[in-house]
């Protein structure tokens, strides 16, 4: 009898083994520490913080006390990372330990650390409905790659750093070749090793180099090929990833004088809930508003869970400051519907802007296509690069809201694509308002959109196969016979949208300032019906877009 | 005429209808409710499958089991209420299968002295059970670690006493092999109580069961009891 009382408490012992844990342990002060910031930055993040005002002699920037450090070492079980920025040590501690951790006087607090870590994207999995070559080409132009190509802006003189689980065959790839050449990857490191090699494991951060970077026989994957990279492995793909990599990896970054950070990962269901994403609540969102503070813009993939239970944003994609990145699907032109939604808990908007969810991408085995808002994240990332090369006085929070007033539904937004998708004429030159392209009429108690004349499109061919047909082409094989050029022409042009297709936009903010719904209507004719007078609250607004106008009514 | 107006004007509406299409609606208030039911939620509930092995001796002679084979399959429902971060209750119910394969020695006396090839007592349950869950670290709407340890009860739903005899050489009928099942066995216990412990995640949970009452009444009471304790491992299925 006493022999099977053993066995359970030998079963109750090993719960007690396993209830260790991760906390972070944040201490009162930086007292007697020494810092001399010449020698800790970069030149460039010297040069960031003096085009932003920010002084060079920041406590926050001050590393740890040493002896506060060394305590926490000798009375826990493992230390596992430490935050200037939050003044910080991570570490593996039992509960017993943490109760002795907040008796010690230098100590703050005590908290939890998010465990589990998810990564974004579904590579390969993308129904070949198009050449590979016509969506590489689309992927760029979409985002009027070609007109800043046109006046050779590629990033030059911009310093990204990418968050990811691993960079393997960007050390070999011909995709990024023109890096190695000019020694463009400045920096690596690996969080999770604590190594310099980075070039192996999770194929995922190689996908999304090649969104910003890559070239593929020529072609340019990304906007930003002419852009200096730093390459953070910071989590093991979906094994225990570990928030304080995250934290360690913007402070390392913002030692080495980044710009822009792209991180195409997030934290969700295992570590949070759904209310807590509200840009306040998880470390990595408020380390990330911090980062902007710091003068560098932090862009991160709105997450893949818009048709799954939790549909919202990941975070940091929650943050104010984060330029959240939602996908769209480039045969439809609008919304993929994996991309997860805005707005964020405390009914802030986001996404803030879209790009193609489906892309071509440079994996470790070789190209092919992808989809996911991992990717969709470096598309713009490289499009800020572009946008900070052709006007390097914009301090990070100007180029955030250059970006927004780029995209092309803007001011229009809503909690799927934000205000769209950005594009390199509108900030190339000189935003025109656009004509007037509708009218909201009422009729018997209900309100109507009536498109003029001149404004009404259709986006009728929207179909590869109906092209074919309406040009009297036998049949796709016919037309490449043609030639690959007109191919990938006419397919640019016609099936992958290069542009909001003509769709109504449309959407009801209340009057406490935040969405309460909005739509996108396909418009066979020049009247639409919106909504009956009942569905209008006093004091509500109705904003709507059609064709590259938008007209706000205050009810 | 009223009725007329009315057609007509559903059959205009309904004209303007098929002149868009809905591509996209979203209702933003739908989209941010805070849901009740969830793994890290106030309530949450889950299905259970698992096998477990028998992992203590018989209490006296003449009962031995064969360890490995003596096992058991449970299915049921688990039902969690949430206190505090780290505290929950909840109620379980299922049904368990439990194959108690015997020794055959000259030790033997369950349920008798004969001596077969092959012997086993199999017991199904019903049963249902409170417990108290302690949940580790920092988790949002997950399971994360939890330790649970409350109390069983068990309703006898049905037994059987099954062995089985090689024939060599047959027997006059023809027969090399004979299998006798027994039901309506008295010396059993209709009731059975315990307490159970369950250390796990979100997948997998290792669990244990010990048998505080015992299984023979009465009538049995000279058999040697049965092992009390098993276990096992079992998954988690979808929850809600």
């Amino acid at each position: 009898m006493r022999k099977h009382y053993y066995i359970l408490l030998a079963l109750l012992l090993s719960t007690a083994v396993s209830a260790q844990d991760r906390y972070w342990v944040f201490f009162t002060d930086k007292d007697g520490v020494q810092f001399d910031p010449y020698t800790f930055f970069d030149g460039k993040a010297i040069e960031r913080r003096i085009k932003h005002g920010l002084p060079l002699d920041d406590v926050s920037d001050y590393p740890l006390n040493t002896s506060y450090v060394q305590t926490v070492t000798n009375g826990v079980i493992i230390i596992t990372g430490q935050s200037r920025w939050f003044n910080a040590v991570a570490c593996e501690a039992t509960e017993a330990q943490v109760a002795w951790l907040e008796t010690l006087p230098f100590v703050r607090a005590v908290r939890g650390i998010s465990g589990v870590q998810s990564q974004l994207a579904v590579a390969d999995s993308v129904e070949q409905v198009s050449s590979k070559w016509t969506l590489l080409l689309a992927q760029t132009k979409r985002l009027g790659g070609d007109l800043f190509r046109a006046q050779d802006i590629d990033g030059k003189g911009v310093r990204i750093a990418i968050f990811d689980g691993g960079f393997p065959a960007v050390d070999l790839a011909d995709e990024f070749k023109h890096l190695r050449d000019e020694n463009r990857i400045v920096k690596t490191w690996d969080f999770v090793k604590e190594k310099e090699f980075v070039y192996a494991y999770n194929t995922h951060g190689t996908s999304v180099l090649s969104c910003m970077a890559g070239i593929h026989k020529g072609v340019p994957m990304g906007l930003a090929t002419g852009a200096e990279y730093l390459l953070a492995r910071v989590e093991k793909g979906s094994v225990r990833p570990l928030e304080e990599n995250w934290v360690e990896a913007i402070e390392w970054a913002d030692q080495h004088g980044v710009d822009i950070i792209n991180s195409s990962m997030g934290y969700t269901t295992r570590n949070y809930f759904i209310e807590e994403m509200d840009g306040k609540t998880s470390l990595v969102a408020r380390a990330t508003n911090r980062a902007v503070r710091k003068g560098i813009l932090f862009v991160n993939a709105a997450g893949n869970l818009g048709d799954g239970g939790w549909k919202i944003m990941i975070t940091p994609a929650d943050a104010d400051s984060v330029l959240t990145v939602g996908g769209i699907n480039p045969w439809t032109g609008f919304h993929n519907t994996f991309s997860s939604y805005g707005p964020t808990w405390d009914k802030r908007m986001k996404p803030n802007v879209c790009a193609f969810g489906d892309v071509v991408i440079r994996s470790k085995k070789g190209t092919s296509f992808a989809e996911g808002t991992s990717f969709a994240s470096p598309m713009v990332a490289g499009f800020a690069a572009c946008v900070l090369q052709h006007d390097s006085t914009l301090k990070a929070m100007e180029l955030f809201k250059t970006i927004e007033q780029a995209a092309d539904l803007y001011p229009y937004f809503d909690y799927a694509h934000g205000y769209g998708v950005p594009h390199a004429r509108n900030v190339l030159n000189v935003r025109q308002a656009a004509d007037t392209t509708f009218d909201l009429i009422t009729k018997s108690g209900e309100r109507y959109i009536k498109i003029r004349d001149n404004a009404f499109c259709t986006d009728s061919v929207t179909n590869w196969q109906e092209y074919v047909e309406q040009d009297g082409w036998e049949n796709i094989h016919e037309v490449e016979k043609v030639g690959r050029g007109l191919l990938e022409n006419l397919m640019i042009e016609e099936k992958v949208h290069q542009k909001m297709p003509c769709h109504l936009f449309y959407h009801i903010e209340n009057s406490k300032g935040y969405l309460d719904k909005y739509f996108v209507v396909k418009v066979n004719s020049k009247e639409v019906l919106i909504l009956s007078e009942v569905e209008l609250e006093k004091g509500s607004t109705l904003r709507v877009h059609y064709n590259g106008f938008t007209n706000t009514y205050h009810f | 005429m009223k009725q007329y107006s009315a057609l007509i004007g559903l059959m205009l509406w309904a004209t303007i209808g098929w002149s868009q299409t809905i591509l996209m609606e979203e209702d933003v208030n739908e989209d941010t409710l805070v849901a009740n039911w969830g793994p890290n939620r106030a309530n949450h509930m889950y299905g259970i499958t698992g096998v477990g092995f028998v992992a203590s001796e018989t209490e006296g002679a003449g009962g031995d089991i064969k360890y490995g084979n003596s096992s058991q399959f449970i299915f049921g429902y688990v039902y969690k209420r949430k206190l505090a971060e780290w505290y929950s209750v909840g109620l379980g119910m299922g049904v368990t299968r439990t194959w108690y394969r015997l020794e055959q020695d000259s030790s033997k006396i369950l349920p008798d002295t004969l001596l077969h090839d092959k012997e086993r007592l199999v017991l199904d349950n019903f049963y249902g059970e409170v417990y108290n869950r302690l949940s580790f670290g920092k988790r949002g709407d997950y399971m994360g670690t939890y330790l649970d340890f409350g109390l069983y009860g068990s309703y006898k739903m049905g037994a059987k006493h099954t062995f089985r005899d090689e024939h060599h050489p047959p027997l006059p009928s023809g027969a090399t092999t004979t299998k006798v099942t027994n039901k309506g066995m008295d010396y059993l216990n209709t009731l059975n109580h315990g307490i159970m412990v369950r250390f796990g995640g979100e997948f997998f949970a290792l669990y244990g069961r010990y048998r505080l009452s015992d299984v023979f009444n009465n009538k049995g009471a000279h058999y040697p009891e049965l092992p009390r304790l098993i276990i096992g491992l079992h998954i988690n299925t979808p929850s809600y």
